[in-house]
């Protein structure tokens, strides 16, 4: 079976280093950290992960800008991109589901359970 | 003195020839029938300081002294002792010295060497007792003369004769009226007309004249003047005489003095004129009789004015009654102090008076004072007035400082909601700074905690229990930081017309689990057909959620919950919970009424106030964030609602929220 190869973008290091370890744990994923936006798009490139879990605020490139650029790539943008967030914005509040600029996105702090029902999910589509 | 006494008779003989003056001694020693003490002198210079030492009752005088001589001589004698009877001694050719000594007062006199002792004794006897005798009448004449010089009344008599007068007798009283003597008023047929003053001289002719044609007079009193230069009063009285025929022959009067009585009146009349106070004299009949000339400055009347008229004329229409009936008072005796009223002036004002007066039955005549109390009166007014000023001032103060007061209160609760609203504010920044900061550790943690549970190799259970308790709290620590956004971002609500029963039932939907897992039962009374309600829907499911957490956890045991809405009219409201929210609703205004009720152990009271405050908590520790009753606050009243927690009677806590529909904006 194909482990999935799931690219992390967050400027938290020990947060994608747990991810890391908690996913590749599980046997089903491949997993690069990458905790500098500007370089998310070189990792895509070296890469080529089936799934973008991106941080929305970050130093330097943030989740939106990157998320644009992604957008903006003839191959790239069809690569599932599910946001994380410690923000505030109105849409993450009370219910999950809610999206980012048409993203699913994942509040933070999120369960090992949410996050790979949500990786799952949108690996699906 | 009687010779017979036994007492002998003093003589003081003034002789300096001492031969008659032996003679004269020898005689006297002659007579049997009285005893004589003779002593003599030869010098008027002895005689005098003698008579003025001692006393004599006789004197013996030779004119012919050596330092004295004639009647010189007697008169110096006669001026010592006025008293003692002097027998002149002369010489045979000197008879009318001798008489000229009898005129002016001696009483005999003896020719020297010719008078044997019985002439002597008779002689000197008779001068003693003539003396005597003139002694008496003298005294009587000068009782008499007092008498006259004190009388201060005298009649006299004008003798008319066609018309004429002819001439006059005075009473002899005259002269100590007018110093004149009768004599002199006979003598000068007009003196009587002279010595009248000139200014009283046409009343007095008047009064000759009606008198001389027969008619009676009133009595006159005029001045005149005394022979001294004074200026006296009289009263004369004058009544004509007639003869058979009924012709005026004389005229008859009496001439009092009342200078003193003048005098007195003038007095009286000085103090009477000058008064500042009005003086009157009334009469029974109800007129002015006599009034002093502060009348005429104080009302402006002149005096012709108000004795012309019944004094109730001039009275205050108003005080008019009050004043005949003290007028009655007076009439029956009583003396009246203290009485006020109004006298119009001339110029058609009031003037008050003040009254004293007393009443004189004999005389029907009334005595009375008044003063000018009208600038006292003006002043009680003015006083009154400006009391009354006072008291509409302080009333006017004290509902302004009421008012101060209110608006002060009011201030402060504004200023306690802008305290409120700014803390809130701070804590929605807060807790958004707080909540990206603290979450990204918390998600770490998390992650951490699973992966040490993932890769456990032992079977401590304990290692166990505790990774469990360590997610449960990231779990807690993650709540609050939810109940923090959820509270920061509650300023932006999107408002749809909405049902409420919708939300309500969404929110118990969501709560189902809670209460079926607590055993509590639901008693819903959801009014259909509410008005519809501008409302954020998530918004005001987040209201009914926190509320009803509330009431589950408040029933750990059971119990029940009971929810209801209603649509009405506004009931009256406490007004300090309108002033506390500021909520734009009045009683009677249409309102959507949701009624949450538990039956758990109600709030504490002390704590009951502090209920809405952020952070306030009376939960146990992890089960309540603090913010779940401010957050319903801040939402309502981002609604224009009201929300209010209070303890019900019979247990539990009921929370009532008021909602005013709000009609569609215009499109």
């Amino acid at each position: 079976m194909n482990k999935k190869r799931i690219l992390i973008v967050d400027d938290e290091a020990g947060f994608t280093r747990l991810l890391k370890f908690n996913l590749e744990a599980t046997g089903h994923y491949v997993v690069r950290e990458e905790n500098w936006g500007d370089r998310a798009l070189v990792a895509v490139k070296e890469f080529n992960p089936d799934l973008i879990l991106l941080d929305v605020m970050m130093p330097g490139k943030d989740g939106g800008e990157v998320a644009a650029r992604l957008q903006a790539h003839p191959h790239w943008r069809r690569i599932p991109l599910v946001f994380l967030t410690a923000a505030v914005k109105r849409e993450e509040v009370g219910s999950s589901g809610g999206r980012i600029g048409g993203f699913p996105y994942l509040a933070k702090p999120v369960d090992m359970e949410e996050l790979v029902g949500c990786i799952e999910k949108n690996l699906a589509v | 003195m009687q010779l017979t006494e036994s007492k002998p008779v003093r003589v003081l003989l003034v002789e300096d020839d001492s031969v008659s003056a032996r003679l004269l001694q020898a005689n006297l020693a002659q007579v049997v029938t009285a005893q004589f003490e003779l002593q003599r002198v030869e010098r008027l210079g002895e005689a005098l300081p003698r008579l003025g030492q001692e006393r004599f009752d006789i004197v013996l005088l030779d004119l012919s002294l050596p330092d004295s001589r004639g009647l010189e001589t007697f008169a110096a004698v006669h001026t010592q002792a006025p008293a003692v009877p002097i027998i002149v001694l002369t010489g045979i050719d000197d008879d009318r010295l001798a008489l000229e000594a009898i005129r002016e007062g001696a009483q005999d006199y003896l020719v020297k060497g010719e008078a044997d002792a019985k002439t002597l004794a008779r002689v000197m006897r008779y001068a003693i007792e003539r003396k005597r005798v003139e002694e008496v009448l003298r005294e009587s004449e000068q009782r008499y003369k007092h008498l006259l010089e004190s009388t201060t009344d005298y009649i006299y008599t004008v003798m008319v004769k066609d018309g004429q007068v002819v001439s006059t007798a005075h009473g002899p009283a005259c002269l100590s009226v007018t110093g004149y003597t009768s004599k002199e008023y006979e003598a000068d047929p007009f003196l009587w007309y002279q010595m009248v003053h000139e200014e009283d001289r046409p009343a007095v002719i008047a009064q000759a004249a009606h008198v001389l044609a027969g008619k009676p007079v009133a009595p006159l009193e005029h001045r005149l003047y005394h022979k001294d230069g004074s200026i006296r009063w009289v009263k004369n009285t004058s009544v004509p005489r007639k003869d058979e025929q009924g012709r005026v022959i004389a005229c008859d009067g009496l001439i009092s003095d009342i200078t003193e009585r003048k005098r007195v009146q003038e007095e009286r009349d000085r103090f009477f004129t000058l008064s500042l106070d009005l003086f009157c004299i009334s009469g029974y009949d109800g007129y002015f009789k006599q009034l002093n000339p502060a009348w005429e400055q104080t009302l402006g009347y002149s005096q012709a004015e108000l004795l012309a008229a019944p004094y109730r004329e001039f009275v205050h229409p108003e005080d008019r009654e009050l004043t005949l009936a003290e007028g009655r008072e007076l009439r029956s005796g009583r003396v009246i102090t203290t009485f006020e009223n109004r006298y119009r002036c001339k110029d058609g004002s009031y003037k008050w008076l003040l009254w004293n007066a007393v009443p004189f039955p004999e005389q029907q005549l009334i005595y009375a004072a008044a003063r000018d109390i009208t600038d006292r009166k003006q002043a009680e007014a003015q006083l009154q007035q400006t009391n009354a000023d006072l008291a509409r001032s302080r009333q006017a103060l004290l509902t302004a400082l009421a008012d101060v007061r209110k608006s002060h209160q009011e201030l402060k609760a504004a200023q306690l909601q802008l305290i409120q609203a700014e803390k809130m504010d701070s804590v929605g920044t807060l807790a958004a700074g707080v909540a990206h900061e603290v979450k990204n550790p918390l998600q770490i943690l998390l992650m951490g905690v699973r992966y040490l549970a993932n890769n456990l190799t032992t079977q401590d259970v304990k290692l166990n229990t505790i990774l469990t308790d360590m997610r449960v709290a990231v779990g807690r620590a993650d709540t609050i930081i939810r109940g923090l956004l959820e509270f920061s971002s509650s300023n932006q609500l999107l408002m749809k017309s909405e049902d409420l029963n919708e939300a309500v039932e969404q929110a118990l939907w969501l709560i189902n689990y809670e209460l079926t897992a607590n055993g509590i039962r639901l008693i819903k009374g959801l009014s259909p057909g509410l008005p519809p309600l501008k409302l954020d829907k998530i918004k005001m499911e987040q209201v009914f959620i926190n509320i009803f957490m509330n009431a589950i956890q408040a029933m750990p045991r059971g119990g029940t919950l009971t929810v209801k809405t209603d649509a009405t009219p506004l009931p009256q409201l406490h007004p300090h919970l309108l002033e506390r929210t500021g909520a734009d609703l009045k009683s009677g205004d249409p309102v959507v009424v949701a009624t949450i009720e538990d039956t758990g152990q109600g709030i504490p009271l002390d704590k009951l106030t502090k209920i809405f405050d952020p952070f306030f908590t009376t939960k146990p520790v992890g089960k309540g964030t603090g913010l779940g009753l401010t957050v319903v606050k801040k939402i309502i009243e981002l609604h224009g609602g009201l929300v209010d927690v209070r303890n019900r009677p019979e247990g539990g806590v009921r929370v009532t929220l008021l909602i005013k529909p709000q009609p569609d904006p215009i499109p």
